[in-house]
């Protein structure tokens, strides 16, 4: 998917999911099927409630991320505050504008562009960007905080942000042979039968 | 039903719909919705039900078959249960 498209139907993603009223929703659905399968908005006003149910869930599929980026991905939660910066269509600007600063790249060039790829680079961008940020803090003084009971200064690194930190992952079951197992009576506390 | 329609009668209808709805025939499914928009809704919130399921202004002049019957087929034709899942889905309500 070109990432110009991408990016409207992300802003009427954020439309329905903040909408209240039921024609503000109904509205928005429509739209985002009319933008993401070009069909006239006409047209499916007149459908079924289901042909456009499955219509908009199937362009929702398509607009999915083939790869996996962890920055796209993470689970923490963002805030949707409105700040006071912000207007409709912002979402735009504030996706380009690392890569047309970062890269040189026009509108245009980046409109065209597939949206996995423009976040994949995206995601490089910030990398980078952390990498030199960590880098610039290590060489400052604010990174060897004093500690006054070893009387020593020790490093600390710049907190990474919550995408690019390791995640928990459950530790896995590993299955033991029966003849690696202790011998001899086990003592059960809770029932206090032996079994050997 | 067009999506429309379909979203404004859910928002309507949505607290007078029965939890076990699965279990339920169409008449005893109608009878629920009718039986709690009579006791905990306001007055005229039935004809504003009638009017959202079917489109038309008044139930006058129709006999009492008719209007059930014309209830049954509008909840039959929008399948309201599909659509609650759908719009849980999407988080709306």
């Amino acid at each position: 998917m070109k990432f110009k498209l991408w990016v409207s139907l992300q802003d009427i993603l954020d439309d329905i999911h903040t909408a209240v009223e039921a024609d503000q929703l109904s509205n928005s659905i429509i739209r985002f099927v009319s933008t993401a399968m070009f069909i006239p908005e006409e047209e499916l006003n007149k459908k079924h409630w289901m042909e456009v149910a499955i219509l908009f869930l199937t362009s929702q599929k398509d607009m999915g991320l083939d790869l996996k980026v962890p920055m796209f991905s993470s689970s923490s939660s963002s805030s949707k505050t409105k700040l006071e910066w912000d207007y409709k269509g912002r979402n735009y600007y504030a996706w380009i504008h690392p890569l047309c600063t970062f890269y040189g790249w026009t509108l245009e060039y980046i409109d065209e562009l597939d949206h996995n790829a423009v976040l994949a680079l995206i995601q490089e961008i910030e990398l980078e960007k952390q990498f030199k940020r960590e880098w610039e803090w290590s060489l400052s003084e604010m990174a060897y905080p004093y500690n006054s009971s070893t009387k020593k200064s020790s490093f600390s690194p710049l907190e990474r942000p919550e995408w690019m930190k390791k995640r928990y992952e459950a530790p896995k079951t590993t299955r033991i042979r029966k003849s690696s197992l202790p011998v001899g009576n086990v003592v059960k506390l809770d029932d206090s039968t032996t079994s050997g | 039903m067009t999506l429309q329609q379909a979203v404004r009668l859910y928002k309507f209808v949505k607290p007078h719909l029965p939890e076990n709805a699965d279990k339920l025939q169409i008449s005893d499914y109608l009878y629920k919705i009718v039986g709690s928009i009579r006791t905990n809704g306001n007055t005229g919130d039935f004809a504003k039900f009638f009017t959202l399921c079917t489109g038309k202004k008044s139930t006058k002049g129709l006999s009492s078959e008719e209007v059930t019957m014309l209830l049954a087929k509008a909840l039959l034709d929008v399948n309201l249960e599909e659509l609650r899942r759908f719009l849980e889905g999407i988080k709306y309500g």
